[in-house]
């Protein structure tokens, strides 16, 4: 069976906590995801790991396993700011370079945040961006495969005003431009 | 579509011992890996697209005439515009990371970070690499950034009230903003040394915060 | 000689006139002064869409110069051929995208630039105020260069966004309006 994200979590370089969710099908709501005591705690844990490893850490941003606890693999990753990002994996198989890929993914997500030019970098507020949320949750949900197929050749970074369906299957419409929204193509008689 | 280098290592052997969290060291086994197609934006994976740089040159100067507002000297002149490169800065840093995927780690030493920024970042934003890094001979926490033509400078005719000005200052401030980002602050400013052949030719003087002389120290 | 389209003509300086630099070096800078505007103007964003729209205006009668020395092309006949070079060779050089145009009002004297692409705007996501989302044109820093560089060719026009996919639109469009052509052997600064 593959593994499934269960805890994401940003933190800064302070340590102050950035992002902190958990994808928990046992938890029904957002709120509930947010909250949740037990994946803040990991996500905590996870820090006193990075800073026992950094003295003697290669220059990459992959920390490999950090521990395991409660069923939940975590994972880490530093970005060259300084940042952590944090995964928990429930039980099963993973690949090495597939973890890599996923850091990555969540990395650039990240990396588009910052680029907004009205996003300020120096302040330690959590992460409150609609965007970076549904690029994350696009993330996760694929890898977890609760996702329709469809929606995975989407592109996951925002910043492109592109329409959110492929481009080869729209056509746009622009008859009345204030009303203009992609038409699928099979629609179009 | 290209994609990014999938780095042939395994990242976590550490972890391959672990019962239950098997972690294969590649992904042969294509079928999941597929499944699993990385997911992020196109646009992140392929080189940044160019621009004319007349473009730049005509936003920078708007942006320098704004910048002269209300401006009581050259100083704080200089302040603004180097505040706004360490907004560019901040975001160049994250940018560099994707761009460079194989230059961009995380820098532990000054000297490393300095060659990145001389080349990797100075390259990636400014189109070539700087002229030069050189380390002050008399103070161990300066260092200096040479510029024979930066282009902040390439396309401003500086109003005569204001003659000293160094529009450079710009690109001090992104400087500013990489250090601090990868953890050495340091101030940073921008010094016009005018040859015969390079009129332009600036040095950007980078001088490190206490902080990191210590931290180098206990490195050694 | 075969006369060239705006196309072959903004393709042509982009690809063979046009020095480069790196796109996010624009999107960042440019991202670096409206920051900055609304922490000036305490985000009255009218008031920074008034100041993008200035700095614009500066930038374009500056600009048109730079266009006309590189393309030499003649003289536009219409306010179509207007449009199309506006698109075709303006956009392309200066912002490598070239805008479609629709929506001409049936005196041909509007018509909409409508932006698929838009470099300036990479990555941003206004500010969560409830304010932003309503009030600021994030790019409106191109209606002036468009007004101020059309001046210069004796054309009065308007120019103003009427939506943008930053304020969750569906496509990010330009008005353009021509109020009057200007007299053509006006004297700069005489009575």
């Amino acid at each position: 069976m593959p593994s499934a994200i269960r805890l994401l979590a940003l933190m800064g370089r302070e340590n102050n906590p950035l992002y902190v969710r958990s994808f928990d099908p046992t938890l029904s709501t957002e709120d509930d995801q947010k909250t949740d005591l037990r994946y803040h705690f990991l996500a905590h844990i996870a820090l006193d790991v990075f800073a026992a490893r950094l003295p003697t850490k290669s220059a990459d941003s992959d920390f490999g396993l950090l521990f395991v606890q409660d069923g939940i693999a975590i994972y880490g990753w530093m970005t060259n700011t300084g940042v952590k990002i944090i995964l928990g994996f429930s039980s099963g198989e993973v690949i090495g370079s597939e973890i890599r890929s996923i850091f990555r993914a969540i990395h650039f997500a990240y990396i588009s945040l910052v680029c907004n030019a009205f996003y300020d970098v120096d302040e330690r507020q959590p992460i409150t961006s609609r965007k970076f949320d549904i690029s994350v949750r696009r993330i996760v949900e694929a890898w977890n495969g609760t996702t329709p197929p469809a929606a995975r050749s989407v592109s996951v970074l925002p910043g492109s005003p592109k329409p959110a369906t492929p481009v080869e299957n729209v056509v746009m419409s622009y008859s009345d431009s204030r009303t203009a929204t992609p038409v699928a193509q099979t629609t179009v008689s | 579509m290209s994609k990014l280098p999938t780095p042939s290592r395994a990242s976590s052997d550490k972890s391959s011992s672990h019962p239950g969290f098997a972690v294969r060291s590649s992904a042969t086994s294509s079928s999941l890996a597929s499944r699993r197609a990385t997911v992020y934006d196109r646009n992140m994976n392929r080189r940044a697209p160019d621009l004319a740089l007349s473009t730049f040159a005509f936003l920078f100067s708007e942006m320098v005439q704004y910048s002269q507002k209300n401006v009581k000297g050259v100083q704080e002149m200089e302040n603004r515009l180097s505040a706004y490169g360490y907004h560019v800065g901040q975001r160049v840093l994250e940018l560099a990371t994707v761009r460079e995927i194989k230059n961009a780690k995380r820098e532990t030493r000054v000297l490393g970070l300095l060659q990145f920024i001389n080349t990797t970042i100075w390259k990636a934003i400014f189109g070539k690499v700087a002229d030069a890094l050189e380390k002050s001979k008399d103070q161990e926490d300066e260092y200096m950034i040479i510029d024979n033509n930066p282009v902040a400078n390439s396309y401003i005719s500086v109003p005569k009230e204001l003659s000293s000005l160094d529009c450079a200052s710009f690109q001090a401030g992104v400087i500013e903003a990489v250090m601090d980002g990868c953890q050495f602050p340091a101030k940073i400013t921008a010094h016009s040394v005018p040859t015969e052949l390079y009129p332009l030719k600036t040095v950007f003087l980078v001088k490190l915060d206490p902080l990191v002389i210590e931290r180098e120290k206990y490195m050694r | 000689m075969a006369v060239r389209t705006p196309r072959q003509i903004g393709e042509d300086v982009w690809k063979t006139r046009i020095e480069k630099v790196n796109a996010e070096l624009v999107t960042l800078t440019y991202g670096s002064v409206v920051a900055q505007l609304c922490k000036d103007f305490t985000n009255d964003y009218i008031q920074v869409n008034e100041q993008l729209d200035k700095m614009g205006y500066n930038i374009g009668i500056r600009l048109i110069e730079d266009i006309l020395a590189r393309t030499n092309s003649e003289r536009c006949r219409s306010f179509k051929d207007t449009a199309e070079m506006i698109s075709k060779v303006g956009f392309k050089i200066f912002l490598n995208i070239t805008p479609a145009i629709l929506n001409w009002s049936q005196d041909n004297k509007q018509f909409s630039l409508i932006f698929d692409d838009n470099p300036l705007s990479d990555f941003v996501e206004l500010p969560d105020d409830g304010k932003a989302i309503n009030e600021l044109w994030y790019s409106n820093i191109l209606c002036g260069v468009l007004r101020g560089a059309l001046e210069m060719v004796q054309l009065q026009v308007e120019a103003k966004f009427v939506s943008d996919v930053l304020r969750g639109d569906d496509t990010t469009e330009m008005r353009v309006t021509l109020i009057r052509v200007l007299e053509d052997e006006m004297p700069v600064g005489d009575e």
